[in-house]
């Protein structure tokens, strides 16, 4: 049985005030507060050895702290190895799909790369069925 | 080293379940991002009836002369997206429950489609392969976009049955994302279960 008390509740409820902060300066024109604010919260992660869900840290580009959204602050791609080495597109489904790679492409220049192909059901710990408990 | 049940009972001891406190956030949760459908089983069969069954029938036919305007595969339906004005309408079917499509690919498609006003309709469990073979007939020139990826952007044209879009507009719930709204959602603190010995 999960303990009901847990230690630092109060860092993780400003990490989120953070992040919901800097999610919501994204969406405005100017992003400098945004950056600030997802750096702060980067910051208080590392500090307070607080864990934030992939899921979130997936949206956070690690170079400029922007909040990555589609279309605003990154464009998403598909790439493949194999195509971009030969040039051409008739290589056979088979071969190639296990190459797979989602490049999300942040404004600054940074990369973020998952190699998706390898295994398309691969789900971290934390996602997992019955992974986490609730308090 | 003995094999007796007080040693082995010993092991299991020693081995306890930890619980770390972990942030959630439901609003970057993939599962919890798409929007309800009503009539799941119903819309299934309108897209079957409306779409899929007439790609194998028009397989021999040039795609521009389609009655309907169809993409599929992750760049293309990404780039089409991003390129919509305000004045055109498309539903992106997506396949999430499946084996064999990734939550991460997915992650991303929601709040691009909040952006641009389409309207996203998530298909039941099995959809994946009826889809793949459907889509099979699509003459697309790249690589990745022969791929399907579990996702068919449609657009509405005067072509398309007005009965079928009517039930995805009444079907089909909105999306919504309140942490975009400035008022402040408090997020639930969970436990995440491991173990250590």
């Amino acid at each position: 049985m999960a303990k009901k008390n847990v230690p630092g509740k109060e860092h993780l409820q400003r990490l989120n005030y953070l992040y919901q902060l800097a999610t919501w300066h994204t969406w405005q024109p100017t992003h400098s507060l945004a950056r600030l604010y997802a750096q702060s919260m980067h910051s208080v992660s590392t500090k307070t050895r607080s864990s934030i869900l992939p899921s979130i840290k997936r949206t956070v580009c690690k170079k400029c702290h922007r909040i990555q959204i589609p279309g605003r602050t990154c464009h998403v791609v598909l790439s493949n190895k194999d195509t971009k080495k030969n040039g051409s597109n008739d290589r056979p489904k088979s071969t190639a799909s296990h190459k797979d790679i989602l490049e999300i492409h942040c404004t600054c220049g940074s990369i973020k790369r998952f190699p998706i192909g390898t295994n398309r059901d691969y789900t971290l710990a934390y996602e997992k069925p019955d992974a986490l408990e609730e308090l | 080293m003995s094999n007796s049940l007080k040693s082995l009972d010993k092991k299991i001891s020693s081995k306890k379940n930890v619980y770390r406190p972990v942030l959630d956030n439901p609003y970057t949760n993939e599962s919890n991002l798409f929007p309800r459908v009503n009539d799941q089983a119903l819309i299934w069969n309108l897209l079957q009836v409306n779409v899929l069954n007439k790609c194998k029938l028009l397989a021999n036919i040039d795609q521009s002369e389609w009655p309907f305007k169809i993409y599929s595969g992750f760049n293309n339906v990404i780039a089409q997206i991003t390129e919509l004005d305000s004045s055109s309408k498309a539903y992106l079917f997506v396949c999430n429950r499946d084996p064999g499509i990734s939550k991460v690919l997915l992650q991303q498609l929601p709040l691009l489609c909040f952006q641009k006003n389409v309207t996203v309709v998530q298909l039941p469990k099995g959809s994946f392969s009826v889809m793949s073979e459907a889509l099979g007939y699509l003459k697309a020139n790249d690589y990745i976009a022969q791929y399907s990826d579990g996702l068919l952007l449609l657009f509405d044209t005067p072509q398309l049955n007005k009965s079928f879009v009517t039930k995805l507009d009444t079907n089909v719930e909105p999306l919504s994302f309140p942490w975009l709204n400035p008022v402040y959602k408090e997020a639930k603190v969970k436990l995440f279960k491991s173990s250590k010995s």
